[in-house]
Order: structure tokens, then sequence, then C-alpha cells
């Protein structure tokens, strides 16, 4: 077994009275693509976003990369850490809304990594091709489909070389016929090698690129495991009803 | 004596432009380019909720936008001399042109409003936008830098053209504190042959002209800047 890239223990985080994360404990392996499910308010996107510090946890551990944190405590460098070597899809695409899809891209290349611009254009192209968008360049985000914003996302976050993405529902906010069309994007790229943990409800993805399913309820992980024994053979009474309602 | 004297009304035109125009447009665009920059910092201060600096700023906005303009430049042409004479002795104020005093007050004034057009812009802008720049490394100075403001600014775009045209015509005041600008200088002009109907009248047009020009100016500005909020790149 190798040591875990990621390693979460004790994760809490309450906003105001409602606990919405009761002490967490998740490992991710390099490489691993890691599938968190549950029902919605469980805390699988809090979690998530409680690994880059988008929300601030009130107590936990992480070690990320051989870097440990206090997730109650970041100092800056840890912040800086993480986001430099992580990169994040959302539900709702964010692309930056004044910038062009290849703009979008080459932002983070330039600003954050200092590649210079030609440079940047180039590995900028490359991904977009990748996800299908290279007759979309200069198109503004506003002209786009859901689909077609969100894995320009997906190319904005691959470019920038990050040992871990994190996807917070990608196909939550997508018309069911565009979902296909990024699933098979994020397929793609799981094929890569690149450690991938996502929040989703869609079980055949789960199924079909998942090395480890995650089941979280009210706050807690009830279940964890490989997709198979989690989704057909799951122990968890939550997690079959869970399962249940949406088969 | 006419009610109304064309030829009189032809000849002040050009001569409130020839004396006004330049201090009208040069207070204008001074005051606004130094309230845009204290508005943007008042913004800033209410929101990130800097401490101390946070209560200043709330009642300065408040101050400045609950008197008037012409009291607050009768208190400055008046009262800051004295101060600066109490604190600078070798200074001689009688130097300073009453126009720097304007630029001080009428700054102040109009910050304290477009802070308020800066706060709107900037808590405009989509969370989803900042915490995708964060996502990808960006520090908190570039984010403002390059997502968050070029965002707000065509937010803020129209309310700012407002309050350039407030400015130009809120010049108009300046000459209560001896700035002669297009209003003072229509007033020379009328009484010189005690024509001020006609005087007044001319600098209205002066002032409608200039308003017209700039706000044009400003909305095809603002097309620009919304540029990408259309369907098609």
């Amino acid at each position: 077994m190798s040591e875990a890239f990621i390693s979460i223990r004790g994760l809490k985080k309450n906003f105001g009275k409602n606990e919405v994360l009761k002490g967490v404990d998740l490992d991710v392996k390099e490489g691993e693509k890691v599938i968190i499910m549950g029902s919605s308010g469980s805390g699988k996107s809090t979690l998530l976003r409680c690994m880059n510090r988008l929300e601030k946890a009130d107590k936990g551990s992480m070690v990320f990369d051989q870097h440990t944190i206090d997730l109650g405590h970041w100092t800056k460098q840890d912040i800086r850490y993480v986001r430099s070597n992580s990169s994040m899809v959302f539900q709702g695409y964010n692309l930056f809304k004044h910038m062009t899809v290849l703009e979008n891209v080459m932002e983070g290349l330039v600003q954050c990594k200092g590649i210079p611009k030609a440079e940047a254009k180039d590995i900028a192209i490359h991904y977009l091709e990748k996800v299908g968008l290279s007759e979309r360049l200069d198109y503004y985000p506003s002209a786009l489909s859901g689909g077609q914003q969100q894995r320009g996302a997906i190319a904005r976050a691959l470019a920038l070389k990050p040992k871990a993405v994190f996807f917070d529902e990608p196909t939550s906010a997508l018309d069911p016929e565009l979902v296909a069309e990024v699933l098979s994007v994020m397929e793609k790229i799981a094929e890569e090698g690149v450690t991938m943990i996502v929040v989703t409800h869609e079980v055949g993805f789960a199924r079909d690129i998942a090395d480890k399913v995650v089941f979280m309820d009210k706050g807690v992980i009830c279940e964890e495991g490989k997709p198979e024994q989690i989704l057909y053979y799951p122990r968890n009474d939550r997690t079959k009803e869970f399962l249940n309602l949406i088969a | 004596m006419s009610v109304f004297d064309w030829q009189f009304f032809c000849k002040a035109i050009p001569l409130v432009l020839k004396d006004g125009l330049l201090n009208t447009l040069n207070l204008t665009i001074v005051t606004f380019v130094f309230a845009c920059v204290i508005g943007l910092l008042t913004a800033l201060i209410k929101i990130y909720k800097v401490p101390v600096l946070q209560q200043i700023s709330i009642v300065y906005v408040s101050f400045f936008r609950g008197t008037p303009l012409l009291v607050q430049i009768l208190i400055f042409y008046y009262g800051l001399p004295g101060i600066l004479n109490h604190y600078f002795e070798n200074l001689d104020i009688s130097r300073i042109p009453p126009i720097i005093y304007m630029y001080v007050v009428f700054s102040l004034c109009y910050g304290a409003y477009i802070s308020e057009v800066m706060r709107s812009a900037i808590l405009s802008v989509d969370k989803g936008q900042h915490e995708a720049a964060y996502s990808i490394g960006m520090s908190g100075a570039k984010v403002l830098r390059r997502i968050v403001f070029p965002q707000a600014l065509s937010n803020a775009l129209p309310n700012l053209g407002n309050y350039f045209v407030d400015i130009v015509k809120g010049t108009s005041l300046a000459f209560t504190a001896t700035v002669v600008e297009v209003l003072a200088s229509a007033k020379i002009i009328g009484a010189r042959d005690y024509r001020f109907f006609e005087a007044y009248l001319a600098a209205a047009l002066v002032y409608w002209i200039v308003c017209l020009i700039c706000e044009v100016a400003f909305k095809g500005v603002e097309k620009r800047s919304r540029k990408y909020e259309r369907r098609l790149a």
C-alpha cells in the first residue's frame, strides 16, 4: 500500500449551530479516483471546500502531498501550497465572465504559474482541444452552453497540472442531455492518472471510474469501499435507502 | 430694451466657453478621478471591515452625504485657509488658488456618493468568480485586480456616468468660492451689460451640451465594457 496522498483526520465544521461535518476521516492515494456520494445536506461539498480552504473548518488535520495542515488554522503558506497544487471544478462552472474561454484557461497559467503568454496560449489550446472546445476559443462564457462552459472549466482546472482536482457536483446544474458530454471528458482525464475527488450523484460514472466510493450522511462518512461493494452490496441502511431512491 | 437680445446671447456663448469652460472641465475631471479613488478605497474598507478605518469611513460618508455641497464649499473655502495658516506659519495661503480648495471638497463630497456605487458594484460580482480565482491559486490582491474589478467596473459604469454628469453641473457651485467657471463667467458677462437672462441661458446651453457629450461618451464606454455579456463573441 502506498502512503496516502491526502489524509484527513477529525474534520469538523459548523455553520452557526448547524453541525455540518462531525469528524470526517478520509484517505486518498496518489492517482486515486474517489467519488463522494450522499444526499443533499450531508456535507459532501463542504468537505471538498474545506480541503482547499474555500471554507474554513473548525477542527481537524490534513496531510496534502506530505505537507501537514491544521485545518482550523491555515497559514498563508498552507493555502498557497494546496491551491497551487490542486484545482476545482464547480457546480456553477464559474468561468471568468469577462474573459474568453482561451483567456480563462490562460489566466491561471500566466498569473499564478508565471508562464509566458505565448507558451500559456499553446498549453491552453492543447487542453481546450482535449475537452472538445477548439472551435470555441474566442467565445465568452455567456455565448456557450452549460456543457461547453463546464468543459472549459475542466480545461482551466487541468491546464495548471494540479496534483489533485476537486469536482464539486460538476453535472448537477446541467440539462440531462449535456451531462454525458461532461462525464465523457471526465472519464478521459481519469485515465491520465491525476488524483480526482468527485462529489456527484452519477452512479454510472462512479461505477466506471471510481477506485473508491465514499458515502456520506449527516456529516459523517457512513460507508466507503470499492464501487461494486458500495453500489451493489451496501451494508449501511442509509446507503441502501439513498441508492434505492436514485436508482 | 427687448425681452431677449439674440445678438447678445450669441456673443455670450463663446465668451462663456472661453472664460469658464476650462475651469469647469478641469474641476469635473479632477473631482471625478479623485472621487473614484476615494470611493473605491472607502468601499473596500467597508467591505473588508477594516477596524478603525471602517468607523471613520462611515462617519465620512454620512457627513458628506448628509450636508449640502454648498455648505461644504463654504466651510472649506472659509475654514481651511485659517487652519493651514495656523499650522503652517511659513505658508503664504493667499498664493493658493481657490480651485485647489474646490478640488478637495468636491472630491470628498462625490467620493462619499461614489463609494456606495463602488461597494454595490463590487458586491454584485458573483461569489463563484472569487472562488474560482482562489481555487486556481490567485492571491487576494490579484483576485481583486484581475477578476473582481473588471466585472465590477462594468456594473458601476451606468452609475458613474450619472455622477459624472452630476459633477459637471455641481461645479457651478464653485462660483461661490470665486472660481471662474461657466456659471461665474456668465454672471460676469451678464453684469457688464445687465443682460443676465441671456448670459445665464448661454451658460445653461453650455452645460447641456457638455452633459450630452459626456452621456454619449459613457454609453460608448459602457457598451464596450459589456461586450462579454452579448450572446456572441
